[in-house]
């Protein structure tokens, strides 16, 4: 059985102007197959479909057309049943409830995910440990820092160690510590069994979490493949760092543009597609006596800035 | 069994809220003594200007008891407008939905959580302050007990209605309007200020036919008459209850395949 399953899955939002109405197709026959135990980033940028697509894998919406199953269950069909088996994050709203101590608030949503009270004892010990939340269970959450409660909102969502964990920018807005934290926790989840489905602008959160990524732009799905094919399909730009033994002058070479020069140092970035790496490689040895030279692919934080700039789907 | 265990948590940790900011319930208690200063006052004047000893079947005492009664479930009606509505403008809906719990059931659940610790404090406070202001010995066992049995249907049909009308926020986004109009028909048509025996005959003919009766005036008339007519108020609180829970349901379904849960 796979994690979450779905075809031709669409969501028209209708708007009335006046007297006329107005549709909006903001997820266009997505078809999707994610495994058990995958961990998936589905990215795009704002409007993309994203959100609106996690709502219907949850529950919360229903599609206008399509079929969805989420361990085996049709999510809107079978909401409250299915969310015994899965948990969420929307990194911009609240699960837990601002006027209650901390620690109550894991208590009550024990009680309503039907851990029994030995179970929840020991599964809230456990997640209190892992998340060093000791010092903070009698503090009201509305008192709370962001990055204390976001370590409660995820220590929260896998109290009933669901199958599958949906995060929707769990991130946002955290300190780097908190960031790298919340990473390893969901890395860990994942490990343990939990198949990921993470929503982010984030490329790190990208970068440590996912293997597979699942590209989303105006509803449709335009890319699905492993995190590093991604950043190798997208942008066919390569960065070539170098180093020489002696002072450097800026190369030039038709194709390679100069992204910066120090004394001994040079960073080139030019499109694979169009120059041969041998090519530019070899021009730089014969040109440069080279002290050490490097070939990378652009950050991720690139591939999804001209994702979200529109630039065309890798063929 | 675990559906009611799910929100006897809800239930309580909601209870337990109601004590956690203090300072909003130190007003709500002045908001209501000084109401009932002004009715107190009032309802005397009345009495003493038409020199009666009975207005509508009620003595002065039971008048002020009458009051007692009415102004403690109005003051303690739970705000379902304000939440859903925010809930739908904010997204926060989107977390409400994907947890195991009947959305409705959920709150209900949150209502009774704090409505009813409020229902409490309003009773002691406005007894308290009759009994200081007027001498009037205070609220009977026997009236408080029927009172009671019968305030459980009243805030069932209360939530049922509210919740109705707030859950238009689905397709409004904002139900604040239309329950600020309701809340006002209660109060007048309910028998908040004044009881629906000392209405002209027209208006307690509609009064009568509408539920809104049987959510405030119904129980309050059990604190001066206990056990009078109760089962013939249960039978009509029953019928309403039939009616109004099958419109909640049915909005409800409509209402979250509508759904445009707000927010990226």
């Amino acid at each position: 059985m796979l994690a979450v399953q779905t075809e031709r899955l669409a969501k028209v939002f209708e708007r009335r102007k006046g007297r006329q109405r107005q549709s909006h197709l903001a997820v266009d026959s997505v078809d999707l197959a994610i495994d058990q135990g995958e961990a998936v980033a589905f990215i795009g940028p704002n409007g993309a479909g994203k959100s609106t697509t996690i709502k219907m894998l949850t529950g919360i919406l229903h599609p206008s057309a399509g079929s969805a199953e989420v361990l085996g269950l049709v999510p809107w069909k079978s909401r409250q049943r299915l969310a015994l088996q899965i948990g969420t994050v929307f990194g911009q709203r609240s699960q837990l409830w601002f006027h209650l101590p901390a620690g109550d608030t894991l208590r009550l949503l024990a009680a309503i995910y039907d851990l029994p009270g030995p179970l929840a004892k020991s599964r809230t010990a456990e997640l209190v440990e892992r998340f060093a939340l000791q010092d903070l269970l009698s503090v009201p959450v509305r008192k709370l820092s962001l990055g204390q409660r976001m370590r409660f909102e995820i220590a929260a969502s896998l109290l009933h160690k669901p199958k599958v964990l949906f995060l929707d920018e769990p991130t946002v807005g955290l300190d780097v510590i908190a960031k790298a934290e919340v990473r390893e926790v969901v890395r860990e989840a994942n490990r343990d069994g939990a198949t990921i489905f993470l929503t982010s602008h984030d490329a790190g959160d990208i970068e440590s979490i996912a293997r597979r990524a699942i590209v989303i732009d105006r509803g449709r799905i335009v890319f699905d493949d492993k995190v590093s094919q991604l950043r190798r399909q997208w942008l066919t730009d390569k960065v070539v760092e170098l180093r020489s033994e002696e002072e450097v002058e800026p190369p030039d070479i038709p194709g390679v543009h100069v992204e910066k020069v120090s004394r001994y140092g040079l960073r080139l970035r030019f499109s694979a597609q169009d120059l041969p790496v041998r090519q530019v490689i070899g021009q730089l040895l014969e040109r440069y006596p080279v002290h050490d030279i490097t070939i990378s692919d652009p950050p991720l934080e690139s591939v999804i800035a001209a994702i979200y700039q529109g630039q065309a789907v890798p063929k | 069994m675990s559906g009611l265990r799910k929100l006897l948590s809800v239930f309580r940790a909601y209870f337990r809220s109601v004590w956690a900011y203090p300072g909003a319930e130190a007003m709500r208690t002045i908001f209501l003594v000084v109401i009932m200063i002004v009715f107190l006052s009032l309802w005397r004047t009345t009495y003493s200007a038409m020199g009666a000893t009975r207005l509508g079947g009620l003595s002065l005492p039971q008048m002020l008891e009458y009051l007692v009664g009415t102004e403690a479930i109005v003051l303690a009606a739970p705000a379902f407008a304000a939440r859903i509505g925010d809930d739908v403008r904010t997204g926060g809906l989107s977390v409400q939905l994907t947890r195991p719990v009947s959305y409705v059931a959920f709150q209900f659940a949150v209502a009774a959580g704090e409505s009813w610790p409020r229902l409490a404090l309003n009773l002691l406070v406005g007894t308290a302050l009759v009994w200081l202001v007027t001498g009037v010995e205070p609220l009977s066992a026997a009236g408080v007990a029927a009172y009671l049995i019968a305030y459980l249907p009243a805030f069932l049909l209360y939530a049922s209605l509210f919740l109705t009308l707030a859950l238009t926020s689905f397709w409004l986004e904002d139900a604040w309007a239309i329950t600020f109009v309701a809340s006002r028909m209660v109060m007048i048509l309910g028998g908040l200020l004044v009881p629906l025996s000392l209405f002209p005959a027209a208006l307690r003919t509609v009064a009568r036919i509408l539920p809104l009766q049987l959510m405030v005036y119904g129980p309050a008339q059990q604190l001066s008459h206990p056990f009078a007519a109760l089962g013939t108020l249960l039978l009509s609180q029953a019928i309403w209850l039939a009616v109004l829970g099958g419109l909640l349901w049915f909005v409800y379904a409509r209402g979250v395949r509508a759904l445009h849960v707000h927010g990226g």
